[in-house]
């Protein structure tokens, strides 16, 4: 069953479109993450499944059951806002135990069930401190806390990481990871960082100006993305225009290649999508076995990256860039030296715009 | 730091005690040396006949504080500006809350209709309201018509507290519409996310985090009114004597300004209690 199924969803703010008919179905236990670049619409749907907008059009079901106009308290979500949102003038006991006072369970019962929820997330030496009095990290713990101690059906969460430092992010993604299994409940997870999604993720939603452009696991997002957008957005990549002849055959400039996905039928160029680290380099006219694409091209520039090399190549199709990891026995090439570039079929994608 | 860096500190801080030095004189001249007369005054001699002796200091004047009339006329003054605060409160908060959640363009003409009778002469505002509140005004004449014969409340404690409750809405509106406005939603928006409805809401995190905007409004209202003078004088009569019109009494027709002066002081002293009663709950917030 679906946790949170989106049917043609469109929010619009007066004559904006904010998010543009999607449709979405997260299924029960996932951890789904919402990616995409600022202002592309991640947090008004969120906001739509939390309850604090509304969708202009579409239908937005939770549980299987379609919430329509319910507010926000009638809906079986709970929030992890960017900024935690933790309440200034209550203890960090107080903040945890709103939501369940807010569903009439008895005082005692609501003390003792938010101290364990406040002993998973390891504050429980902070019981009476007030919001102010915590750290970044140990406020998004409180807010966390405060949020599943009620045991939703979907935890929704908004970029809850972006304030953190960068270690305190990484410990933390980890911990919202074991956090996630040990709970099984349902996560939306909004991020405009592409890593936290690929590594946090069971699928991944792109969305750019309000529209949904694909929901893959993360291994698909990241290999074969489909939309140019996606695949930009998504670490770097090789966009190059190919040509497509009548027969449907691929070539880059002037070489044949094979591709993951035959060429649409009809069209006349494509984009290629190819990730620099799928991208072999060896010297000229050395023999490659198996179905490899191979063309000719000569070395541009070479990038030292430490942990790598990141090479230009001209081709007759336009220049690639290539990394190659940094390896005791790796060969490496110089500029002006000629070299053969080869690559996987299944390593090029063939892009929509 | 650097020996420069020194300098520079201490020049700025030279600039800083200069610009200052005009508000300093100001503060000196204007509030501490009448406080200080006044305080002088409290301790003089009134002669049999109402003049005023700079000499032979004493507290005569304020034995005479603790006498049936005083007390109940500044039981009557606190009584009164406390059931004005309150009501200030009551439709204060509303007010604000709609002004500050207005989009900005609305707000802003909303705000200068709040102030434009603030800017209007506070006498011809008393009695533009002794006009209404007047038997031959238009409640009045309203009433009459209607059959529920004459309106009478002109003259009546409630008239007073009407007309404060005009006078001095302002101050009330604008520190609630400040602290609402500078109020994070987000936290509203939590609440409701933990299954609170929108009353409850507004009870648990909205009237707890403009809390400061309440105290300061209600010592904004609090204390003018505790003091007030042309109100009572205005819309009172002569059974509602408050504190205000009883000091001046003092200095006019009684001509005991030793007495006036140590009501004054007592006046002072109340509001001075209330100032550190709003920076202890704001000091407490930080
Ligand atoms: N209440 C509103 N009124 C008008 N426009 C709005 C409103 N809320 C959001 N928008 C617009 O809708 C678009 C999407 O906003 P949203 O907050 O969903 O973006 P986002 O993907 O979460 O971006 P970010 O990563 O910066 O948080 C933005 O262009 C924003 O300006
Ligand atoms: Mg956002």
């Amino acid at each position: 069953m679906a946790a949170v199924e989106l049917e043609a969803v469109t929010k619009r703010f007066d004559n904006f479109v904010a998010v543009d008919n999607i449709d979405l179905e997260i299924s029960d236990g996932e951890f789904f993450s919402l990616l995409g670049p600022s202002g592309c619409g991640k947090t008004t749907t969120l906001r739509m499944i939390a309850g604090f907008e509304f969708p202009t059009a579409g239908r937005l079901s939770i549980g299987g059951r379609e919430i329509g106009l319910d507010p926000p308290n009638k809906r079986p979500v709970n929030t992890v806002f960017q900024n935690y949102a933790l309440f200034p003038h209550m203890n960090v006991l107080e903040n945890v135990m709103f939501g369940l006072l807010m569903q009439k369970v008895p005082k005692d019962q609501a003390r003792d069930a938010a101290a364990k929820a406040i002993n998973s997330v390891k504050l429980e030496a902070l019981l009476n401190r007030k919001p102010n009095q915590l750290s970044g990290g140990q406020q998004q713990r409180v807010a966390l806390a405060r949020a599943l101690v009620n045991e939703p059906k979907v935890l929704l969460l908004d970029e809850p990481l972006g304030a953190l430092d960068l270690k305190l992010r990484q410990e933390m993604q980890s911990e919202l990871k074991s956090l996630h299994s040990e709970v099984g409940i349902t996560f939306v997870y909004v991020t405009h960082d592409q890593e936290e999604a690929l590594t946090m993720s069971d699928r991944i939603g792109v969305m750019s100006e309000g529209k949904l452009l694909q929901v893959d696991d993360p291994t698909r997002i990241y290999e074969h993305p489909a939309k140019r957008f996606v695949a930009d957005f998504i670490g770097e990549i090789n966009l190059i225009e190919g040509s497509v002849d009548s027969s449907g055959t691929v070539r880059l400039g002037d070489e044949v290649i094979a591709c993951a996905s035959p060429a649409p039928s009809g069209s006349q160029s494509v984009t290629i999508a190819l990730r620099p680290e799928s991208i072999d380099l060896t010297v000229e006219n050395e023999r490659i076995g198996g179905a490899m694409n191979q063309i000719p091209g000569i070395v541009a520039r070479r990038t030292y990256f430490g942990d790598s090399h990141s090479y230009d190549i001209e081709t007759s199709g336009g220049t690639l860039s290539i990394r190659r990891d940094n390896r005791p026995l790796n060969t490496i090439f110089d500029p002006g030296q000629p070299v053969t570039v080869s690559w996987h079929p299944d390593a090029s994608n063939l892009l929509e715009d | 730091m650097t020996s420069l860096d020194h300098a520079a500190a201490h020049s700025q801080a030279r600039k800083g005690r200069l610009l200052a030095t005009p508000a300093g004189l100001y503060i000196v001249l204007f509030f501490i040396v009448p406080l200080l007369i006044i305080l002088a005054y409290s301790f003089a001699t009134r002669t049999a006949t109402g003049r005023t002796e700079l000499s032979g200091w004493n507290l005569e004047s304020y034995d005479k504080l603790f006498t049936g009339l005083v007390m109940r006329t500044v039981w009557r003054s606190f009584w009164m500006a406390a059931v004005t605060t309150v009501m200030c409160l009551i439709v204060a908060y509303p007010f604000a809350y709609y002004l500050a959640t207005r989009a900005a363009k609305v707000r802003n003409v909303l705000l200068v209709l709040v102030m434009i009778p603030f800017w209007t002469n506070g006498l011809i505002r008393i009695f533009a309201i002794r006009f209404m509140l007047g038997s031959d005004g238009p409640i009045s004449q309203a009433s009459e018509s209607l059959g529920f014969g004459e309106f009478r409340i002109l003259f009546t404690p409630t008239a007073v507290v009407l007309g404060m409750l005009y006078s001095f809405l302002t101050f009330m509106i604008l520190p609630l519409y400040v602290a609402i406005e500078r109020m994070d939603w987000k936290l509203v928006e939590a609440a409701r996310d933990l299954y609170a409805d929108g009353f409850t809401a507004f009870r648990k995190v909205t009237l707890p985090l403009t809390k400061s905007g309440i105290i300061a409004g209600s010592i904004l209202v609090f204390v003018p009114s505790f003091g007030s003078y042309v109100v009572p004088e205005i819309l009172g009569g002569a059974k509602t004597l408050l504190l205000g019109s009883y000091i001046a009494r003092q200095f006019g027709q009684a001509r005991n300004f030793p007495f006036g002066a140590a009501l004054s002081v007592v006046l002072i002293v109340a509001m001075l209690i209330a100032v550190v009663i709003n920076q202890r709950t704001e000091a407490s917030e930080l």
